[in-house]
């Protein structure tokens, strides 16, 4: 496909879904800009690349204002377009409706894709928004079953989405167990009042930090995963999971697990993500059933599997549907 | 007895053959640009750029060219007045980071 996708590297969400839809469904490249200040060197490398490679389509990861420079160095037949992939909620959460108002009134964007379902649904009457699925590279293989002595739970995820990935009442419901665990983090514990909570509450947990290279080795590790989020529009973390066929307590509001089937809905899907007792009484369960655990996994993995493939294939047939509309 | 091999002994050429220092350049596929003074690197599959530091913009060009270690080497001393062994260090370390990233060629 002529299309070439570009995101700020600070974007490190917007950047895994362009990234995988790369991976997935075959664009012809992405680009991560490290440097979108105006007058950056990066970004007039780049207005030039595309003046000269003219693709037919620029999808742009999320929105930073230094992509302007890029979109007016587009050549007039190319086309534009914003892969916008927070939720709504996570919208007034994270204060971006500044840059999805830019987005959705910018004259040379021609179409404003929606990862999050409803946010494509609720825009539909304008005409240029439209739903482009998150898709996961697959890996075939789930991975060996863990041989931990003590069951690992998981809760990564990075600094600046801690206010909607409801931190505190996925601690209390760790602190709550009775059964032996360990509590794996990706950086939390460096922010001294979470870990001033950690440690106040008792929680043997091992931070790992930020991760990169290690993270899917650490990934292996683990057998339960938590990511009971106050909004989402896909959570690449928990798919990441149950991918690797690892159960993941999460809210309704985890579009990576919707459709699953009823037996992982009732041990995984907390209904009231604020109410701390019930994240504990669904983590105790799992804790104490390493078969049932397992299967469970295993169940949502193939769900994860089935629901992936019908997203890639939506995600082609729109992007091939859009290039047949461009000269 | 001493046993003898059956085979006649060859005179070797290889030895006689002047000695022919590897020719470096870049790989065809290696797009790069200059913007203000800054050269900018784009490979086939990487997603970032790669940008060079001062003693790599001095190399550059000779690569682009096709150049020999000792060419590199030379062109450091002269610009940087290094101790040849220096200069010498910083080159392999430059050409071993290129053939890592799949920018270099050998001719």
């Amino acid at each position: 496909m002529n299309i070439i996708s570009l995101c700020y590297a600070a974007f490190p969400g917007a950047n895994a879904v362009l990234q995988n839809l790369n991976r997935t469904v075959g664009l012809s490249r992405h680009f991560v800009l490290s440097n979108v200040q105006p007058d950056s060197l990066e970004l007039k490398f780049f207005g030039e690349y595309l003046r000269e490679t003219h693709p037919a389509l620029v999808i742009f990861g999320a929105w930073a204002q230094g992509y302007q420079r890029l979109l007016d160095a587009l050549p007039d037949a190319t086309q534009a377009a914003v892969y916008w992939t927070s939720s709504t909620g996570q919208v007034d959460i994270s204060s971006e409706a500044a840059q999805l108002e830019r987005v959705l009134n910018h004259p040379r964007i021609r179409y404003k894709f929606f990862m999050h379902r409803a946010f494509a649904a609720a825009l539909q009457g304008r005409g240029d928004c439209l739903e482009l699925p998150a898709t996961i590279p697959v890996a075939t293989r789930p991975r060996v079953r863990s041989a931990n002595a003590v069951p690992v739970i998981s809760l990564f995820c990075s600094p600046n989405e801690y206010r909607r990935k409801n931190i505190l009442n996925s601690i209390l419901a760790v602190a709550m167990q009775t059964r032996p665990y360990i509590f794996y983090l990706s950086g939390l514990s460096e922010n001294p009042n979470y870990r001033r909570l950690l440690d106040g509450f008792g929680i043997r947990y091992r931070d790992w930090g930020w991760m990169t290279r290690q993270y899917a080795r650490v990934l292996s590790r683990v057998d339960i995963g938590l990511q009971v989020s106050f909004a989402e529009s896909f959570n690449y973390v928990a798919a990441e999971h149950v991918q690797r066929g690892i159960p993941v307590l999460v809210s309704r509001m985890v579009p990576a697990l919707y459709n699953m089937p009823r037996r992982v809905e009732r041990h995984c899907v907390v209904e009231n993500p604020d109410d701390p007792l019930e994240i504990a009484s669904k983590l105790k369960y799992l804790l104490a059933h390493p078969t049932e655990r397992q299967s469970i996994g295993d169940i949502a993995r193939r769900q994860l599997l089935k629901t992936n493939e019908e997203n890639i294939c939506q995600a082609k047939t729109l992007l091939h549907q859009i290039l047949q509309t461009i000269p | 007895m001493k046993k003898t091999s059956a085979k006649p002994k060859r005179s070797s050429t290889k030895s006689s053959r002047p000695f022919r220092e590897p020719q470096y350049a870049l790989k065809a596929d290696i797009l790069y640009r200059e913007v203000e003074g800054q050269i900018l690197i784009l490979t086939p599959r990487a997603e970032f750029l790669y940008t060079l530091n001062a003693s790599a913009q001095v190399l550059w060009p000779l690569l682009a060219r096709g150049a020999t270690e000792q060419k590199l080497v030379a062109a450091l001393v002269r610009e940087y007045d290094l101790a040849r062994v220096e200069a010498q260090r910083d080159v392999q370390a430059f050409l071993h980071d290129l053939r890592a990233k799949g920018i270099l060629a050998r001719k």
